[in-house]
């Protein structure tokens, strides 16, 4: 197995960087959960886990996650699938080009400090609302910040991940060659709806599904945006297992691993279903 | 098959250090005051903390105490003492959490050498055996506080025994625009009708500031604090904050947001009152309603109230975690914080404000007439009238399962 | 026609504006005092803030500084690392199956991870210091240069290689010769991928840095906490700076992004 040093090195790396992390922080979380480790727990129990179901905020939580990166994935793919579609061209150079990276730029807790200032009932919106007398008082303007319907956080989570699809569809379009397609489509008598309906829309989705599940796999985890745009209850995954873990209740610890140990099944089974079905590979 | 096989080795190997772990916590309680390090002149401590570094965890909430900590304590302990004191944000829970995973993991040099706590947080921290003590009694500023008092002697109900030393006082009361609310609700009921006038003007924190307005309503449906007094009292909390979670769900839809969310923090509470967005503020000391008009942040017709069961009082404290690095520096910062010249300072409404913890029969009359000098607020009411309506803080307990109900029972309750 | 030219048009003002105007805002924020409802623009623009982050006290200057060290250091290792595990992998016979394994930590939520595995860092001193917070960050970044190199050696490269070594070459000749010239740009990408995953990273940090590691991320969060607008606004232009000079510079650098 290991002919070379080069092929130790290598194992070296990926057991310590990789593997290693994952087993310590999994066994750790278990352990935790069921009371065999820890100042306040008194060995093994189920006690943890029975008090996590007792109330349905746990699965809430997981819902209202997976809820939250669908909602945002479904509009940044129709979106930028438009972008790819109407206006292939331009976006693949010259300003808009460098424009719709901008997003790329921002690390998620700058864009969730921006869209607060934006959109908070305070906000710059609110204000240009109140100047042009669409509004009278700060309580008329809607509430899109730590609202009942995330919506500060979906269009937060859509403006992070537009350039990403934008880039993909963009790619795809010229990879797939899809004008060529529609063209002989449209040669053969198709409607320009026709073709986009039946012919672009479907083989840039087919084409970019495994991409979609992986970001949905990672808008699951998602952390900074909805703890400064999010209510105080649902809460998201992380929100929650940081709030279980680090803040009031010290009996709640267990519970918070317990939650980081359902969350993890669940992200690797989901991920080892969309590795697997899916025998390409995927470049990041 | 083979990565189940490691994750239950690792557990095997873990629950063997866990138990490692409860066997020298049960040893551990050593007695403090025969610690060598106590055993040092105050001038050995002192040359010992010369050159060292002091990591202070406290809550970082008030930008004007903020500022005075950064431009003039920090360059000051650093002239006088040699000390580089370093601040990292953090209140109660996380405070509570640090000390506890250093405490599980069996860390001797921990990270943090003083924090700023009071109530649930030495509480809580006591029942992990997280703190280091006695200590209060090697001070030498502690010639200048009275720790037989009972608001310094007993935090939340619970005796310092030395494990603390008190650092600010500061009562707790309600703050609204003059201009807009005509007759401050002071009773439940008062707050109930003028909920019911006014939809969305309303809104309470999820931290210390919000539970201690709960605490509030508890004690005036308790009939008063002298029915709160003492340990915690579960049948009586039982009946009392079946009332209160009764009186908030039936009003939290006249609350801001429709009571669907509550701000993270008493800070995002003055920002909201700022712009108008509610017309309630709460707040720990008397001299918040002048710092924020100071600030240019609040209204000039803002004042300062007292709710109908009085203004809880506190004390809260500076104190050890039990494996701190440098608790020769932490003592020295600890004594400096605690001594006259800088307790006024603090004291001072351009800096952070609040009650100073010294007698003040025992200052010299120098050291008096400083005091006095200080400016007085101007907007707010006077130390003397809060001072009047102060009660104390009821046990602990009230305030974790305040902040614990709070949650499940209101915010989660649909 | 000339409708839905006009409506293309609208559209695409909208996306320029949506993309334009957060950077605008958080650039004139960061100049502001004094910003009351509902005044659109502030009453006061000023030097000051910038002043005091950087000259007295408020000690931004040093946030950028470790931010920067941390990222550098984490894109070199993760880069370096994962250039060198890639091809391990990639030549496996069991390639799915490892490809699979480095996925895992990559998928996961940074800040779950980081509080499952914070006991660990407390074990051996990684708490509150740079060499943890970076140590922890290439436990994302490395598996992310992984998959990113694996994709590299593909069947061509390996084709390459066995005709350098039956002409006799040596494998370090193959490797000069052949693997960096193609390797060259794919390195460099992957370089500033990793560079944006530390210079981005929050959750993790600020559980495994104790709030003591103050990189530029946890300061905004700090001054969000305070409500100190302006300050946390001139925090995250400094955050965007480099990211933007590096799109400026070269787009192929940051457009790989996926996370």
């Amino acid at each position: 197995m290991f002919k070379k040093p080069i092929n130790i090195i290598s194992f070296l790396l990926l057991f310590v960087f990789a593997i290693l992390p994952l087993v310590l922080g999994f066994g750790f979380a278990v352990a935790y959960s069921f009371g065999l480790i820890g100042v306040l727990n008194k060995g093994f129990t189920l006690e943890n886990w029975l008090a996590l179901f007792e109330n349905n905020d746990v699965v809430i939580s997981f819902i209202y996650s997976a809820w939250l990166a669908i909602a945002s994935l479904t509009i940044s793919v129709v979106v930028s699938m438009a972008i790819a579609i109407n206006f292939n061209k331009k976006f693949s150079k010259g300003i808009y080009s460098y424009l719709v990276y901008m997003p790329l730029a921002f690390p998620s807790i700058v864009a969730a400090f921006f869209f607060a200032q934006f959109l908070g009932n305070a906000g710059i919106l609110s204000r240009i609302c109140y100047q042009l007398g669409i509004i009278d008082k700060i309580q008329s303007f809607p509430n899109l910040i730590n609202d009942q319907y995330s919506i500060g956080i979906i269009i937060a989570q859509f403006f992070l991940s537009l350039p990403f699809f934008t880039l993909l569809y963009t790619g795809l379009y010229q990879t797939e060659r899809i004008d060529d397609y529609t063209k002989l489509a449209n040669s053969l008598g198709a409607k320009n709806r026709q073709s986009i309906f039946r012919i672009s829309i479907p083989i840039l989705f087919k084409k970019s599904f495994p991409n979609i599940v992986l970001y949905f796999i990672f808008k699951i985890g998602a952390y900074e945006v909805p703890l400064l745009l999010g209510r105080s209850s649902p809460e998201t995954v992380s929100v929650l297992a940081v709030r279980k873990l680090q803040k009031f209740n010290l009996y709640d610890i267990p519970q918070g691993y317990a939650i980081a140990v359902i969350y993890t099944i669940i992200i690797l089974s989901l991920l080892m279903l969309v590795l697997k079905t899916n025998k390409n590979e995927y470049d990041i | 098959m083979l990565k189940l096989k490691t994750i239950l080795s690792g557990i095997v190997i873990l629950s063997v250090f866990a138990c490692n772990n409860d066997r020298k916590t049960a040893n551990g309680s050593k007695d403090e005051n025969n610690d060598p390090m106590m055993k040092q002149s105050w001038e050995q401590i002192e040359q010992k903390a010369k050159g060292s570094t002091v990591t202070w965890m406290k809550w970082t909430g008030d930008k004007k105490a903020n500022k005075y900590i950064d431009d003039i304590l920090i360059p000051r302990i650093k002239n006088r003492f040699g000390i580089t004191l370093k601040i990292i944000p953090g209140q109660g829970p996380s405070i509570v959490s640090s000390i506890m995973s250093e405490r599980e993991a069996n860390v001797e040099k921990g990270q943090t050498d003083m924090v700023w706590i009071n109530g649930e947080t030495f509480f809580q921290i006591q029942q992990i055996k997280g703190l280091y003590g006695p200590f209060t009694y090697k001070l030498p500023s502690s010639q200048y506080i009275n720790y037989e008092d009972p608001i310094i002697k007993y935090d939340f109900q619970q005796d310092i025994k030395g494990y603390e030393a008190p650092w600010g006082k500061a009562s707790f009361i309600a703050l609204t625009d003059g201009a807009k609310v005509k007759n401050p609700p002071v009773s439940m009921q008062d707050f109930e009708t003028y909920w019911k006038a006014n939809p969305g003007k309303f809104t309470l924190s999820l931290d210390f500031t919000g539970y201690t307005l709960l605490k509030t309503w508890l004690i005036e449906l308790a009939g008063g604090i002298d029915n709160l007094k003492g340990d915690f009292d579960q049948k009586k909390y039982d009946k009392y904050s079946a009332q209160l979670w009764d009186f908030i769900n039936r009003n939290k839809k006249y609350f801001w947001k429709k009571g669907e969310t509550f701000p993270d923090n008493a800070v995002t509470i003055a920002q909201l009152y700022a712009t108008g967005e509610v017309n309630f503020g709460f707040s720990f000391g008397f001299t918040a309603v002048d710092k924020g008009i100071k600030e240019g942040l609040f209204p000039k017709t803002t004042i300062g109230y007292v709710l109908k069961p009085g203004s809880i009082h506190n004390t809260s404290y500076l104190a050890i975690p039990f494996n701190a690095s440098n608790k020769e520096g932490a003592l020295v910062v600890i004594n400096y914080l605690l001594s006259p010249e800088a307790q006024i300072e603090k004291s001072d409404i351009n800096n952070g404000g609040g009650t100073p913890v010294f007698d003040v029969s025992k200052l010299s009359p120098e050291l008096k007439a400083k005091y006095d000098a200080l400016e007085k607020p101007k907007y707010g009411m006077t130390e003397e009238e809060v001072l009047a309506k102060a009660i104390v803080e009821p046990h602990s307990m009230y305030m974790i399962k305040v902040a614990e109900d709070f949650r499940k029972k209101v915010i989660d309750k649909k | 026609m000339s409708t839905t030219f006009k409506k293309r048009n609208i559209f695409l003002w909208l996306l320029a504006l949506a993309f334009i105007t957060p950077i605008i805002t958080l650039f004139f924020l960061s100049f502001s005092k004094n910003w009351q409802f509902p005044a659109i623009l502030p009453k006061q623009f000023t030097l000051e803030n910038w002043r005091y982050l950087f000259f007295s006290g408020g000690n931004i200057a040093p946030s950028f500084v470790i931010s920067l060290v941390i990222a550098l250091s984490v894109a070199t290792f993760s880069t370096l690392f994962g250039f060198i595990a890639s091809k391990y992998i990639a030549y496996h016979k069991f390639r799915s199956k490892l490809l699979m394994l480095t996925y895992f930590p990559f998928a996961l939520s940074p800040v779950i991870f980081a509080l499952c595995l914070k006991f660990f860092f407390i074990k051996m001193s990684l708490t509150g210091n740079v060499e943890g917070i970076i140590l922890a960050q290439l436990i994302i970044a490395f598996p992310y240069s992984v998959i990113f190199f694996t994709g590299f050696w593909s069947q061509k490269i390996k084709q390459y290689e066995d005709l350098v070594a039956t002409l006799g070459g040596t494998t370090s000749y193959a490797f000069r010769k052949i693997v960096m010239p193609i390797a060259k740009s794919l390195i460099l990408v992957c370089f500033f991928q990793c560079f944006l995953i530390s210079w981005f990273e929050f959750g993790l940090t600020s559980i495994i840095g104790y709030g003591k590691v103050e990189t530029l991320t946890i300061k905004v969060y700090q001054f969000i906490t305070e409500a100190n607008i302006f300050y946390a606004a001139l925090s995250c232009c400094l955050l965007i700076l480099p990211p933007v000079i590096l799109l400026w510079f070269n787009k192929k650098f940051i457009i790989q992004q996926a996370k």
